[in-house]
């Protein structure tokens, strides 16, 4: 289902990358931290999404709205 | 919502809603009626609670046949909004996916949504006189591909009907979702960012008729954005209308039906809530041949698919979709033609768990490939 919200994020044109998936064991705990180094430095390498911004001006108006 | 004296008066002897609702059929305990007992009974009581608010599928078979015109859909949906804001929300149907899509497009997003369109046909990404408005196809594709259904072929086939009629639309990777299932969902406040922002890329492109392949895009922007924003700069129309307005002049040849006999599902949104019934039927009917055989429920009587705005999809939506097929196939039809992408992902979903054999098409799809000389486009 992955492949599926891949391909649904470049339609919308948000950066693929930013979704990971990687199955990993509960014995591997060196597997799970590299593997997080990496995809947090790979974030932080694509930098701010960009939903971030009109994210936080709309979130006053979210909350107006369920007042 | 308001009702006046004479609507209340009549309404507390009727009931003939309750007895028109194919949800009743199925839930006994579900009575639009009482619903609207209850709201006047207690404007903001437990009804705000009730998970009876979420299951209306809009289809409006009650306000059809209501004698004193009460919309029970449009009553039911501003109660949504209420009931939202205490908390009061709709399951979700397929994880949510396709309300994430809506609400992100509320953002500053740059889609790239129009790939299907450049093996499809010629188009102007930016301004013409006229705009094609895919809707969420793009996203059905991907989204209910594991039902081996193209919900992208009506987009292709529209595009393709249009060039032969030396028409090359604008098609934008700015459009976004018409908020048709936010709206219904009680969710006006990301309704009103989609349609402000569609209404934005449609006055950029400085096209004058704006097209719809999609009943639920068309009726949103026919009645609810003008209801919303004012009058619109641009004419809206849907395919069917359009195309029957252009095809008898046309000189279009078309191959002989091969299929059989068909039926046709008239959509909630172009049937009732739009009155435009006969337009689909006469562009089936344009391919000789065609042996077009009505269900038993047809027109304003029409059975809804069973499920709307992706949300509450239950036991209810499976047995009124089973009913449809069933009705479908009483027919003697071995081709179901629609005009709706949801009512086809609807009916095609029901259809996968049985040992029914109903070939569920889109009418664009079914009217390009009988085409004379489709086959070179």
């Amino acid at each position: 289902m992955v492949e599926e919200t891949w391909e649904i994020l470049r339609l919308l044109g948000i950066d693929e990358r930013r979704l990971y998936l990687k199955w990993i064991s509960a014995s591997e705990g060196i597997i799970f931290a590299e593997e997080m180094r990496s995809f947090t430095a790979r974030i932080k390498e694509l930098g701010p999404s960009p939903l971030k911004t009109v994210a936080a001006e709309a979130a006053p108006s979210e909350q107006k709205a369920s007042a | 919502m308001k009702l006046t004296q004479r609507q209340i008066d009549y309404c507390m002897e009727c009931g003939v809603c309750t007895g028109s609702c194919p949800i009743s059929r199925v839930l006994p305990s579900f009575s639009p009626r009482q619903m609207i007992k209850r709201a006047m009974m207690e404007p903001e009581g437990d009804l705000l609670q009730s998970r009876e608010l979420w299951a209306c599928l809009s289809c409006a078979r009650c306000s059809e046949r209501c004698p004193v015109e009460i919309n029970f859909p449009e009553f039911n949906r501003t109660y949504r909004e209420k009931a939202r804001r205490v908390g009061n929300l709709p399951l979700e149907s397929h994880h949510g996916i396709l309300q994430a899509v809506a609400n992100l497009q509320t953002h500053d997003i740059q889609q790239q949504r129009t790939d299907w369109a450049k093996e499809a046909g010629a188009f102007h990404e930016e301004t013409g006189e006229y705009f094609f408005f895919v809707g969420c196809l793009p996203f059905f594709e991907v989204t209910f591909r594991y039902l081996e259904l193209s919900p992208l072929d009506a987009a292709r086939s529209n595009l393709k009907l249009l060039n032969r009629l030396g028409i090359e639309p604008v098609i934008s990777n700015q459009e976004r979702c018409c908020g048709h299932d936010a709206l219904w969902s009680g969710n006006e406040a990301t309704f009103m960012e989609l349609a402000g922002k569609n209404i934005e890329t449609i006055k950029a492109s400085g096209a004058k008729t704006v097209l719809f392949g999609c009943p639920e895009g068309y009726y949103t922007f026919k009645q609810y954005y003008p209801k919303y924003f004012g009058e619109l700069p641009f004419e809206v129309l849907h395919m069917t209308e359009f195309l029957m307005a252009r095809l008898p002049d046309s000189g279009w040849q078309f191959q002989p039906s091969q299929n059989g006999r068909l039926t046709f599902q008239d959509p909630c949104r172009l049937g009732r809530w739009s009155g435009i019934y006969e337009p689909p039927r006469e562009l089936l009917q344009m391919i000789p041949n065609s042996d077009l055989q009505e269900m038993e429920r047809n027109r304003e009587n029409a059975l809804c698919c069973g499920t709307s705005a992706w949300m509450e999809c239950s036991s209810c939506s499976k047995a009124m979709q089973m009913e449809r097929l069933e009705e479908a196939l009483q027919t003697g039809a071995d081709t179901l033609v629609t005009a709706c992408p949801k009512c086809q992902i609807h009916l095609t979903c029901a259809q996968s768990n049985t040992e029914l054999n109903l070939k569920i098409t889109d009418l664009y799809t079914y009217v390009a490939s009988h085409l004379e000389g489709a086959e070179a486009d």
